[in-house]
C-alpha cells in the first residue's frame, strides 16, 4: 500500500466510511501496538492505546494531511496516550522492582562464556525497562520503529538537540547498567550474541 | 519534519538493544476484539461521522457560551436554595431550568 493509498483512505474515512478505516487500521495496527507494548510492556495497556489512536484516527480526521506519512503522526498519538497511562498507572516502578529481583536471585558477575542468550536478553530488556518514560520512549521510537532524530523530533513534539541529548544519556545509562549490574562490557556481549 | 536523516554513531551496544526490543514485543498482534470495540465505539456515537460534521455553527457556539455563563452566574443561588428547600422543593420550583430558557429566548429574539 502507498502514501497515495493512504491518502485515497484518509479521504474515504472523511465521508464516514468504516471499511476503510479498517484499512488503515489493518496496515498500521502491529507497529502502533508493538511500539505500545514497548513502552508500556503491558498487552492490556496497549491493546487500549491502539483502540484510542484509531479512534483519534476518526474523530481528527480533517487533520491529517493525506500527502504526508501517516506513521509519525500514529506514532506521535501513540507516544502521548502511552504517557497518559504511565502517569495514571505509575507502573513504572513495577519494572524496577522486576530489575532489583532479577539482580538479587542472579550472581553479580558471570563469566561471559557461560551466560545465555536468554539471559542477555533478559538483562538489556530489564535494562531498558528501568530507564526514565523519556529515555525509553526514545529508545524505542529509535531501535523499534527505526525513526530517524527528526521523525522521533516530531513525534515528541521537541527540538532534534533534544532528541539527541536524551539518546546519548538513554544510551549510556543503558551501557553503565550492563557494565556496572551484569558485569558485561557491551562489546564482549556483542561478540557473544 | 525534514528528509535529512541524522544518525548517530553506531556501536555493538546499539545492536544489542535493537536484537533485546525486537525480541521482546516480535510476533506480537493485538486481538481481534480491538477492532471490533473500535467499530462498536464508532456506532455509539451521536453521529457516525468524523469531527467535520461536529463543528458548531455560531448561533450554537453564542447558545452554549450563554449556558455557560448563566449556570456560573446562577451557581452561587443554588447553594444558597439548596440549603433552605427540601428536595421535594426544589424539584417543584425547577427554578434554573425556567431562567436558563427564559434567557436563550431573549438571546434568540435579540440576534433574530
Amino acid at each position: 500500500m502507498s502514501l497515495s493509498e493512504d491518502g485515497r483512505l484518509i479521504s474515504q474515512i472523511r465521508q464516514g466510511n468504516i471499511l476503510a478505516l479498517k484499512a488503515l487500521y489493518e496496515k498500521y495496527k502491529g507497529p502502533v501496538y508493538r511500539t505500545a507494548l514497548a513502552i508500556t510492556r503491558d498487552r492490556e495497556a496497549a491493546e487500549d492505546i491502539l483502540q484510542d489512536c484509531f479512534l483519534k484516527v476518526y474523530t481528527y480526521i480533517d487533520k491529517l494531511d493525506g500527502s504526508l506519512p501517516l506513521s509519525p503522526w500514529l506514532h506521535r498519538v501513540t507516544v502521548n496516550l502511552s504517557y497518559n497511562w504511565a502517569n495514571k498507572r505509575r507502573r513504572w516502578l513495577q519494572p524496577l522492582e522486576e530489575v532489583i529481583d532479577h539482580l538479587i536471585e542472579s550472581p553479580r558477575t558471570l563469566p561471559e562464556s557461560t551466560l545465555e542468550r536468554g539471559e542477555l536478553r533478559y538483562a538489556i530488556q530489564a535494562a531498558i525497562a528501568s530507564l526514565s518514560f523519556e529515555h525509553r520512549v526514545v529508545i524505542v521510537l529509535f531501535y523499534l520503529n527505526g525513526f530517524s532524530l527528526n521523525e522521533i523530533a516530531y513525534v515528541l513534539d521537541c527540538p532534534v538537540g533534544t532528541v539527541k541529548s536524551r539518546l546519548h544519556y538513554a544510551r549510556r545509562n543503558l551501557r553503565r547498567k550492563l557494565e556496572r549490574d551484569r558485569g558485561l562490557a557491551p562489546e564482549v556481549a556483542y561478540e557473544f550474541s | 519534519m525534514s528528509s535529512h536523516r541524522i544518525q548517530p554513531k553506531l556501536d555493538g551496544l546499539d545492536e544489542l538493544i535493537r536484537w533485546a526490543l525486537l525480541d521482546e514485543v516480535a510476533g506480537e498482534e493485538p486481538s481481534p476484539q480491538v477492532w471490533q470495540s473500535i467499530q462498536a465505539r464508532l456506532m455509539l456515537r451521536p453521529q457516525a461521522m468524523p469531527s467535520q460534521s461536529r463543528v458548531k455553527r455560531p448561533w450554537r457556539q453564542l447558545a452554549s457560551a450563554l449556558q455557560t455563563w448563566a449556570l456560573g452566574i446562577t451557581a452561587p443561588l443554588d447553594v444558597v436554595w439548596d440549603s433552605r428547600l427540601t428536595p421535594r422543593e426544589r424539584s417543584y420550583l425547577v427554578w434554573k431550568e425556567n431562567l436558563l430558557l427564559s434567557m436563550m429566548t431573549m438571546a434568540a429574539v435579540t440576534i433574530c
